[in-house]
C-alpha cells in the first residue's frame, strides 16, 4: 500500500490524470441546490467548501470550511451502473436480435464508504451471486475505478456505523482520501491506484498527520446517532410480518417510491417494449421501478400487494431481512437518503426500532 | 458474457384449444436445452412483450405450453396461429424434484391451470412406473369445463396413475365428485413416512392441501409446491417475483414447504 500527503492544490491533477488514462471522471457536483453525481470535465466543477444540512424531509447545502465536508445528495452510483433506462435488445418483426452492450470507462470520485458498500451489493445482485449474468451492468462495471473520500462529516440521517459501511472506508476502493486540515492523506489499494498516486506530488506523512486523521475520525464516528440494531435482524423482523404497526406507518407513507429511487441498491425494474411508429422494429427496455407501486405485484393484472402497509413491509423487509437470504448480508447501506427524500420525514431507523420494541 | 435476454426463434407447430379461454401451443424449437417437470419459459410476442408460462409435457419433438387468455401479452398470443412465429428463452427455474423420491408413493394435487405444471411429473412417471409406488393425482377444477387434457386421462389411468377429480360447481352429464380438491383425501391412502406430495394452484388451494398433507403426517420437507408471482425478467434482477427472502424465477418456483413455511399463506407477501 502506498500512502501520501497531498498539498490541497495538487488534488485538481487527480481528474486530469485519471482522463488521461481514457476514465470517463463522475464526481459530486453542486446542481440545482443538492450534491449530484455527475460527469465532470476538470476538477473546477467538483463541490468543493460545503457542507449539508439533511434530517428527516430536509436538504440544504451551506457554506463549509472542508472541500469536502458533505456527504451525498440523492443520486448514488447506480445511476450510471444501473441506469434509470437501459436497452436490453432489439428485435425485428422476423425475431432476429442485435444487442448494443453500452460500454463505459467510469472513475468514481468522491466515494463515501455507503456509496461504496452499494458496489459490492449491487455486484452480487447482477453478477458476483446471479447464476444468469448480467452483461448490460457488466459492460458498465468493469474498468470502474474508485477514488472514495473518508467522510468527516456525516449528515445527521448517516446510520453507516450500524450497517458496517463508513464513516470511513479502508481498503475496498483503488484510492482513499481523507481530508486534513492542511492537505490530504491519500491511499492507494491497488497496482493502478498506485500509479496514478505516484502522478501526485506529496511527501510522506508523518506521525501528527496520522494522528489528526484518527482524531476526525473519532469526531466523524461519534457524530453519528441514527442506530440500527443489526443483532439477529433478519428473523427478528421476519416475526412482524403481522405487526399492527405497518397499517400505522402506511398512514403515513405516500407511496411514492422516492425512498426506492434514491436507495443505492434498490434494482427493481421492468421491462417495456418500445416500438418504433412503423412496427419495424422493437427496442425491449428495462426502466426502474419501485415496490411502492399498486401493480408492481400484479399476477394477470390483480394486484397481489393492494394496501400500502404491505408495499412498505416490503421495502423494509426486503433491506434488512429478505435480503440477508437471498444475498447473504443487508440490502441497507446506512447512507439515510430513504430518511432525507421522505416527502413526509419516515425514519426507516425509527421505524425498525419501534417493531423491534413493541410491534 | 452473453446477453441474458436473448430469444431463440419457435414456431407454432400446433395450436389446440383446451377449453374458451386455454389453448395448447406446440412449439419447435430448434437446439432447445433439456428441461425438468416444473420448470418454465419466457414466450414473447413481437412487440408486445415476454410472459413467463411452465412446460405443460416432457415430449421433446415440441414444445408444450399451456396458455390461458388473462392479458395483454396472452390476448396477442391467442391471435397468433399455426405458422407464426414467437420467441422463446429459458428453461428456468427449479423443478419438482421426482428422481429423489424413487421407490416412494407420490400424490400430486392440481387445481385449474396448475394442472399444467403437474402433467409432465405425470408423464415423467409413467415413463418410470416401475421405480416408484402409488401415484395419486387429485385435480379439481371450477367446472368441468375448466378440467384440462381430458383427452389424457385414460393414457394415465393405463399408465398407473390413480386419478381422482372434482368440479366446484357441477354441470349437466357431470357425475362425478363436487367438492373442493382437498376432499378427494379421503378417496387416498397414504403411507405418509414414504409419501411425498407436489402440488400446483391458486395459492389459497395450496394453503389447504399443504395443512391436508401436513396432518396426514407428511414431512415439511417431502411437500412441494409450485409458487406463482410476475416474472418479467427470469433471471433474477427485476424484483418482481420477489416472495420473501426468494425470487420465484430462480429460487423458484417450485419450493419445499419447509423452505418457505415462514412467509407461506401471509396475506399480501
Amino acid at each position: 500500500m502506498l500512502e501520501k500527503l497531498v498539498p490541497k492544490e495538487e488534488l485538481g491533477n487527480l481528474i486530469d490524470l485519471l482522463k488521461e488514462r481514457g476514465y470517463t471522471v463522475v464526481a459530486p457536483v453542486i446542481k440545482d441546490g443538492v450534491i449530484l453525481f455527475e460527469e465532470v470535465g476538470s476538477f473546477s466543477e467538483v463541490a468543493r467548501g460545503v457542507e449539508e444540512e439533511q434530517e428527516k424531509g430536509y436538504y440544504r447545502v451551506k457554506e463549509g470550511e472542508f472541500w469536502f465536508g458533505y456527504v451525498h445528495g440523492p443520486n448514488s452510483l447506480k445511476h450510471f451502473l444501473h441506469p434509470p433506462r437501459t436497452e436490453l435488445i432489439r428485435i425485428k418483426p422476423d425475431l432476429s436480435q442485435e444487442t448494443l452492450l453500452e460500454r463505459k470507462k467510469y472513475a468514481f470520485f468522491g466515494v463515501r464508504g455507503c456509496d461504496l458498500a452499494s458496489l459490492r451489493i449491487l455486484d452480487d445482485v447482477f453478477i458476483k451471486k446471479n447464476p444468469h449474468k448480467d452483461s448490460h451492468y457488466s459492460a458498465l462495471r468493469e474498468d470502474v475505478f474508485t477514488v472514495a473520500v473518508n467522510c468527516t462529516h456525516p449528515a445527521k440521517t448517516c446510520f453507516c456505523t450500524s450497517m458496517g459501511t463508513g464513516p470511513f472506508t479502508e481498503g475496498k476502493s483503488d484510492l482513499t482520501i481523507t481530508e486534513l486540515k492542511e492537505a490530504f492523506l491519500i491511499r492507494a489499494f491497488t497496482e493502478e491506484g498506485e500509479e496514478i498516486l505516484e502522478g501526485l506530488r506529496g511527501e510522506v506523512p508523518k506521525e501528527k498527520d496520522y494522528e489528526e486523521e484518527r482524531t476526525l475520525r473519532e469526531r466523524a464516528v461519534s457524530g453519528i446517532r441514527r442506530r440500527v440494531d443489526r443483532e439477529g435482524l433478519p428473523r427478528k423482523l421476519l416475526e412482524k410480518l403481522e405487526s399492527p404497526l405497518w397499517k400505522e406507518i402506511a398512514k403515513r407513507c405516500l407511496a411514492c417510491g422516492s425512498c426506492a429511487m434514491v436507495c443505492p441498491t434498490c434494482f427493481c425494474y421492468e421491462v417495456v417494449d418500445d416500438i418504433s411508429l412503423d412496427g419495424s422494429e422493437s427496442v425491449r427496455l428495462r426502466r426502474w421501478d419501485v415496490c411502492f407501486r399498486e401493480e408492481f405485484s400484479a399476477i394477470h393484472g390483480i394486484p397481489l400487494r393492494s394496501s400500502i402497509a404491505s408495499r412498505y413491509r416490503q421495502w423494509l423487509l426486503h433491506k434488512f431481512s429478505y435480503w440477508v437470504g437471498q444475498f447473504g448480508e443487508f440490502g441497507c447501506v446506512g447512507c439515510g437518503r430513504c430518511i432525507t427524500w421522505c416527502p413526509v420525514g419516515i425514519d426507516i431507523t425509527e421505524e425498525v426500532g419501534r417493531l423491534l420494541s413493541d410491534g | 458474457m452473453g446477453n441474458p435476454f436473448v430469444l431463440k426463434r419457435a414456431l407454432i407447430e400446433e395450436v389446440v384449444e383446451e377449453n374458451e379461454n386455454t389453448r395448447r401451443f406446440l412449439l419447435k424449437v430448434d437446439g432447445f436445452s433439456e428441461f425438468k417437470p416444473g420448470q418454465f419459459n419466457m414466450l414473447y410476442v413481437y412487440a408486445q412483450g415476454e410472459v413467463p408460462i411452465s412446460i405443460s409435457s416432457m415430449r421433446r419433438d415440441l414444445i408444450e405450453h399451456t396458455v390461458r387468455l388473462v392479458g395483454e401479452v396472452t390476448e396477442d398470443l391467442f391471435l397468433l396461429k399455426e405458422g407464426d412465429y414467437i420467441g422463446i428463452r429459458g428453461p428456468y427455474g427449479t423443478h419438482f424434484p421426482v428422481e429423489r423420491y424413487e421407490g416412494w408413493d407420490i400424490v400430486l394435487v392440481a387445481g385449474g391451470l396448475g394442472l399444467a405444471d403437474i402433467k409432465p411429473v405425470v408423464e415423467y412417471l409413467i415413463e418410470r412406473r416401475e421405480v416408484y409406488g402409488r401415484v395419486f393425482l387429485l385435480v379439481g377444477a371450477k367446472n368441468p369445463s375448466g378440467l384440462l387434457y381430458k383427452g389424457d386421462y385414460k393414457k394415465w389411468k393405463e399408465g398407473g396413475i390413480e386419478l381422482l377429480l372434482t368440479v366446484d360447481k357441477p354441470a349437466e352429464g357431470w357425475s362425478g365428485h363436487v367438492g373442493v380438491v382437498t376432499e378427494l383425501f379421503k378417496f387416498v391412502e397414504l403411507e405418509p413416512h414414504r409419501t411425498v406430495g407436489m402440488m400446483c394452484g391458486p395459492e389459497v388451494m395450496m394453503y389447504f392441501t399443504t395443512k391436508k398433507l401436513l396432518k396426514l403426517g407428511l414431512s415439511k420437507g417431502n411437500i412441494y409446491l409450485s409458487m406463482e408471482r410476475h416474472m418479467k425478467c427470469a433471471v433474477g434482477t427485476c424484483g418482481h417475483c420477489q416472495f420473501g427472502y426468494t425470487f420465484v424465477c430462480k429460487d423458484g418456483p417450485i419450493f419445499s414447504y419447509e423452505r418457505i413455511k415462514p412467509i407461506f399463506g401471509v396475506k399480501e407477501l
